[in-house]
């Protein structure tokens, strides 16, 4: 029953974000109240546990710091709305903006826009590829856990695990996305040589599509006796561990996952996942600090890491139990 | 007429099908500054035999000559480079360009900056003089002009790109006399430019109008080339059908009048059925065992009665009775529950269903009256289907053929068998032997007697005045959608009553 | 000459059918692709029994498992497309099906209600999708495509934009059995689909509904005049469509019961067109075949299996799927039968034309 009070509290606000919105659209420049600075928030949108945590969170945090925000979120991951979302926000010229985009490149002219226009951008989440000198002078900082660094943790704990060397797999995230990317430099970077992967194929950040693509590999690599399997996100973690289960190799084969998600640390205390590390989406007030110490005139750094944690089945049973995880 | 040399030779022309001879040695000569007619039912290789000269079929065996020089052709492009034009039944214009583009069409007249549509636009008013169509309107869009002047563009067009031989099939179909008098006005004036015009009609006398010379056919076979005034009609109607003018002559007899008994009650009797734009309110009985017969011009309302009659379109007033019960027929559905039926003057687009079997298509009205999930059993569907497939003469025999693979005047005698496999008290039947050959117009017409002998009530829409005094027994006159007679159909009646009756009446225009 | 003539006559229509039959190629292709995978990975071909889930392992196992979707959204489909219509919006109505299942399993419904409650969701948006299609005679494309926006969100509305995981409800056992589990050893979601398929194909031709489905994608005009009523047959194939996409949604979320609301049933409607053009049925409407869809359906799973058994790079995997299907496509496209039988006539007049010299 809680769920469906969750669903309508979750139209109601929406339906409350639209209003807000369309007032925005005709009174911000002068109905805003002056001693209350606007932010444009470039968003995704509801795409999962990991985004609507990080939105809702950022969403409060600004609120709190007493900021008026204006969130404009995409759909299906359109970066040409978001594009258009960030234009708007340069042509009302808001205070600032922050924006945490679907893809890492295509912001160079939106970018020079807000340059010109003086408004500083911040980016969250996820980094843009900026070549354009003047489109990057005009983000003060990016804010956000770091996907190397995740990457590096799920190497270091399958070198730590099998110091022998061991075979696995790898599922990776859609073809060309930075975060996909980056996890996989950090894990490139980490990893010992006696570690092989057989094969790395994409199950799209699904759950169901990974538990195909696993178990298509098991079968296939059966004889090379897999032993692990880093999945770059939870949901695809959550496919491979069922696929790992069905083929009666659960514990056999060792599971890593990022996100953290409170699915993933159930099935890490339920034993189907071996190790999960977080990728923190609460970094809504250093953002929101952030914003406000460059708009009073402070130095902001440029890159700011939010610290996140790693879990194993201890740790996720602790986490789970304190009940504070936000997602 | 002239003596000179013959444009297009065709000798000894044989296409095969798997199974079929089409063709087999037809010669065909085209003389310039003639009107060709090729004759010949339904099956006949008329349209064989006008694919063969475009290009669109491969000839197996023997040769075509255009201007003394032999050709083989790949393709219609071929036959088209070669000076062959064609003007289809179904006009193959761009309807959504204007009037003079597509008379211009590859044509275009071109300036420093790509088409000068200006002056291409002055070229097609000089073609469309030219031709008498003068009064239209280059810059027009083609859909804005009935489908009559659409096939005089089609006419124009081919002058354009300078043809020679110019081939019209069945361009008079779907025309009313007046648009047949236009399209022979300038098929006239083709004709006296010198092109060569090869032409395709079921319209006997439209035949003897404008034709100078014929080529019989029959089954694939070459019968006579012959010269129009040397040859009577019962002559050249033997030719064509195989069968000596005194067994012809049986079925153009008229028939006797059915008298309605004082004490007869009607199958239907509607009082002020109406529709706006559509018929104003008329009163109708139909008896059982009559054949009433709706004459009429083109949009005087004959069709457009019949069809609400049928509820296929709703009537708007009015009220309509059936063996003396008030009924109200809105759709199509509820007068087959009621048995009355309909059969479709637009045999393509609201007759047949193209891609089901010929059996699937006698069935359908059956089984839309029984219901989606009560099947006709198989026994029973396939006793319907021998029978009216038997009965009617549908060629061929096979019920699993797709209907849109039969003959036109085939396709009417399936349409015909769906009805009746619904067993109807009235049948209406609108121009049912439109665009169909002499064989089958006269089975039809037959048909139409029988049914009524058998005392199912028959509504006889056709624009041929001739077969209606035929076949009524009472005829309802038509103009400007409204009834204005209604004739008893003796022997005093005669195409001339009905069309005196039109001429004298002006009611329609003062209202 | 003349015996040997007539043999070959006998023999070649069937042959000829054969060949120009949507049917074979789409088998072919099956075939091809299974040796393809067979050759790359000796053991493509390899059942085992596993213990674990009580039923038949190995690659072809768990392709007839990922098939089960694609047959159900694609017989849907097929119904749809033969009134030349057509449903964009299957993947979502899997995705709101599945959204609805979990959080209802979640919310802690009996699982057979969760299940029932589901599929009269997805019926009631293939209603919806179908009343607008035939009362207000709105356009297939433009009506489901809406359809498809509005599903997504609907699913996101229902689970608060969160992939609800039910794994961990007790007594979800039946739904998770429904795409999981198996019946004498083969995978019972594949099972159950063959039923539906069959189901659908017997009310279809053993009742006059597919011939009248046939008739209104023919000549829509030309039934309503035969007393068929077109608005029905609109109605109810959409409602059958909606129906057979929420028992996808089922099968593709109750396989690792979760739904993922951004990626369950995502661009599967593709899939399913794909599927019905392969299996013959034109997009123009009319007739149309159940069993080639269903074969379509199959080689759109064994395609994907394809990619990860060659373990084709993730980039390149749409390519790989595009260059498959416009081969199978090309190969059952009518020109290039009738440019092979011009080939082979053309062989037979030289060389009788070589005897005739001789």
């Amino acid at each position: 029953m809680k769920n469906w009070k969750r669903a309508i509290a979750l139209v109601a606000s929406g339906a409350a974000l639209l209003s807000f919105a369309a007032c925005g659209n005709g009174g911000n420049a002068e109905g805003g109240d002056d001693s209350k600075p606007t932010i444009g928030f470039v968003a995704v949108g509801p795409e999962g546990g990991f985004r609507t945590a990080n939105e809702n969170d950022l969403q409060d945090a600004f609120k709190k710091a007493g900021f008026d925000l204006i969130y404009s979120p995409t759909q299906n991951n359109d970066q040409q709305k978001q594009i258009q979302a960030f234009n708007k926000f340069v042509n009302d010229e808001v205070d600032a903006i922050v924006l945490s985009s679907t893809e890492d490149s295509g912001w160079d002219e939106s970018l020079k826009k807000a340059k010109e226009a003086e408004i500083p951008v911040f980016t969250v989440d996820r980094d843009v590829d900026v070549t354009d000198p003047e489109a990057a002078s005009a983000i003060v900082s990016h804010i956000g856990p770091s996907n190397e660094w995740a990457g590096e943790q799920a190497a270091d704990f399958v070198n730590e695990n099998f110091p022998d060397g061991a075979n696995g797999f790898i599922l990776e995230g859609p073809a060309g996305l930075s975060v996909v990317k980056d996890r996989q430099t950090g894990w490139d970077n980490a990893i010992n040589d006696n570690v092989t992967v057989l094969e790395s194929q994409s199950a799209n950040w699904s759950t169901d599509e990974a538990k195909t693509v696993t178990a298509g590999l098991l079968d296939k690599h059966k004889s090379e006796n897999p032993q692990f399997i880093f999945a770059q996100n939870d949901e695809m973690g959550l496919g491979a561990a069922q696929a790992v289960e069905e083929a009666g190799l659960k514990g056999q084969v060792k599971i890593i996952t990022i996100d953290g998600t409170e699915a993933a640390l159930q099935a890490l205390v339920d034993g189907d996942l071996s190790f999960v590390i977080e990728y923190n989406p609460i970094f809504g007030e250093q953002t929101a600090t952030a914003v406000k110490d460059y708009l009073d005139g402070k130095t902001v750094e440029s890159d700011i890491v939010i610290d996140s944690q790693t879990f194993d089945a201890a740790s996720a049973k602790e986490a789970l139990d304190a009940g504070t995880r936000a997602y | 007429m002239t003596q000179n040399e013959p444009i297009v030779v065709m000798k000894g022309i044989t296409i095969e099908f798997p199974g079929v001879k089409a063709l087999d040695g037809v010669d065909l000569r085209l003389y310039p500054g003639e009107v060709h007619a090729l004759m010949g039912e339904n099956g006949a290789g008329k349209s064989t035999m006008i694919k063969a000269l475009t290009g669109v079929y491969k000839i197996d065996a023997g040769s075509i000559t255009v201007e003394g020089k032999p050709q083989t052709f790949n393709g219609t492009g071929d036959a088209q480079n070669a000076g062959i034009a064609t003007v289809y039944q179904e006009v193959n214009l761009c309807t959504n360009l204007s009037i003079g583009e597509n008379v211009m069409l590859g044509h275009e007249v071109r300036g420093p900056l790509g088409i000068n549509w200006k002056k291409t636009h002055q070229e097609a008013r000089k073609y469309l003089d030219q031709m008498g169509l003068g009064h239209l309107d280059p810059h027009a869009p083609l859909n804005s002009i009935s489908i009559a002047m659409q096939q005089l563009v089609a006419i124009a067009r081919a002058m354009v790109i300078d043809a020679k031989v110019l081939i019209l099939d069945e361009p008079t179909s779907s025309l009313d006399a007046n648009e047949v008098q236009d399209l022979f006005a300038i098929m006239r004036k083709v004709r006296d430019s010198g092109v060569a015009i090869l032409f395709v009609s079921h319209f006997l006398d439209q035949i003897y109008e404008i034709t100078d010379r014929l080529t019989i056919l029959r089954n694939g076979q070459f019968i006579k080339e012959v010269m129009t005034k040397d040859t009577p009609r019962n002559e050249l109607i033997s030719m064509m059908i195989g069968k000596s003018a005194e067994e012809l002559s049986q079925i153009g007899a008229k028939k006797e009048r059915r008298a309605i008994g004082a004490d007869e009650k009607p199958i239907v009797s509607v009082k002020g059925l109406g529709r706006k734009g559509s018929i104003q309110p008329t009163d109708l009985d139909i008896y059982a065992g009559e054949v009433v017969g709706f004459a009429g011009l083109l949009g005087s309302g004959r069709t457009e009665l019949g069809r609400l009659l049928y509820g296929a379109d709703k009537p708007e007033t009015g009220t309509y009775k059936l063996n003396g019960n008030q009924v109200s027929i809105n759709d199509p559905h509820t007068a087959l529950k009621h048995r009355i039926a309909y059969s479709t003057e637009n045999r393509r687009d609201e007759g047949i269903i193209g891609d089901l079997t010929v059996r699937e298509n006698i069935l359908i009205a059956l089984q839309a009256i029984r219901g989606m999930f009560k099947p006709i059993p198989k026994k029973e569907a396939d006793e319907i289907v021998d029978k009216y497939m038997k009965e009617l003469n549908v060629r061929p025999a096979d019920p699993n053929k797709l209907i849109k693979n039969l003959s036109g005047g085939n396709q009417q005698k399936v349409l015909i068998a769906r009805w009746l496999a619904t067993h109807p008290e009235l049948l209406i039947l609108d121009e049912p032997t439109r665009g169909i050959d002499i064989g089958a117009k006269a089975e039809i017409q037959q048909a139409v007697l029988d049914l009524a002998e058998q005392g199912m009530g028959v509504v006889f829409i056709s624009s041929e005045l001739e077969e209606v005094v035929r076949l009524s027994d009472n005829i309802e006159v038509l103009k400007d959608r409204r009834k204005i007679a209604e004739l008893e159909n003796d022997a005093t009646v005669s195409q001339e009553t009905i069309v005196d009756t039109i001429a004298s009446n002006n009611a329609g225009k003062e209202a | 000459m003349a015996g040997h003539n007539t043999k070959k006559d006998a023999g070649n229509p069937i042959l000829k059918r054969l060949l120009s039959s949507n049917l074979t190629w789409s088998v072919v292709a099956l075939i091809v692709l299974i040796v393809i995978c067979t050759i790359f990975d000796h053991g493509f071909l390899s059942l085992s029994w596993n213990e674990n889930t009580g039923g038949l392992a190995g690659p072809l196992i768990t392709m007839l498992q990922e098939s089960a979707r694609y047959l159900m959204i694609a017989t849907g489909m097929t119904l749809v497309i033969s009134t030349s219509g057509i449903d964009l919006s299957v993947g979502s109505v899997m995705a709101v099906a599945g959204a609805a299942a979990m959080q209802f399993l979640v919310s802690g419904l009996n699982v057979w209600l969760a299940i029932l409650l589901s599929l009269l969701v997805g019926l009631v948006l293939g209603c919806i999708n179908g009343a607008l299609v035939s009362m207000l005679g709105l356009q297939p494309f433009i009506t489901t495509l809406i359809m498809m926006l509005a599903g997504r969100g609907l699913a996101k509305v229902i689970t608060a934009g969160q992939n609800t995981d039910a794994g961990s409800v007790a007594g979800s056992e039946p739904l998770r059995w429904m795409a999981n589990g198996f019946i004498l050893g083969i995978p019972a979601n594949f099972v159950i689909a063959i039923i539906i398929v069959c189901l659908v194909g017997l009310l279809c031709r053993k009742t006059a509904m597919g011939m009248m489905i046939e008739s209104v994608g023919i000549n829509q005009e030309a039934s309503r005049m035969t007393g068929i009523k077109p608005k029905k047959i609109l109605f109810l194939v959409y409602a059958v469509s909606g129906l057979l996409a929420a028992i996808a949604g089922l099968f593709a979320t109750a396989s690792v019961m979760r739904v993922d609301v951004v990626k369950t049933g995502q661009d599967l409607e593709m899939y399913a067109i794909l599927a019905v053009v392969i299996g013959g049925t034109s997009l123009l409407g009319g007739k149309f075949s159940l069993s080639g869809s269903a074969i379509g359906a199959v080689l759109i799973a064994m395609i994907r299996k394809t990619i990860i058994t060659l373990g084709i790079d993730s980039a390149a995997t749409p390519a790989f799927f595009a260059v498959v299907v416009i081969v199978i496509c090309v190969m059952q496209a009518p020109k290039i039968h009738s440019l092979s039988a011009e080939i082979k006539r053309k062989r037979a007049l030289k060389s009788e034309a070589k005897a005739v010299t001789a």
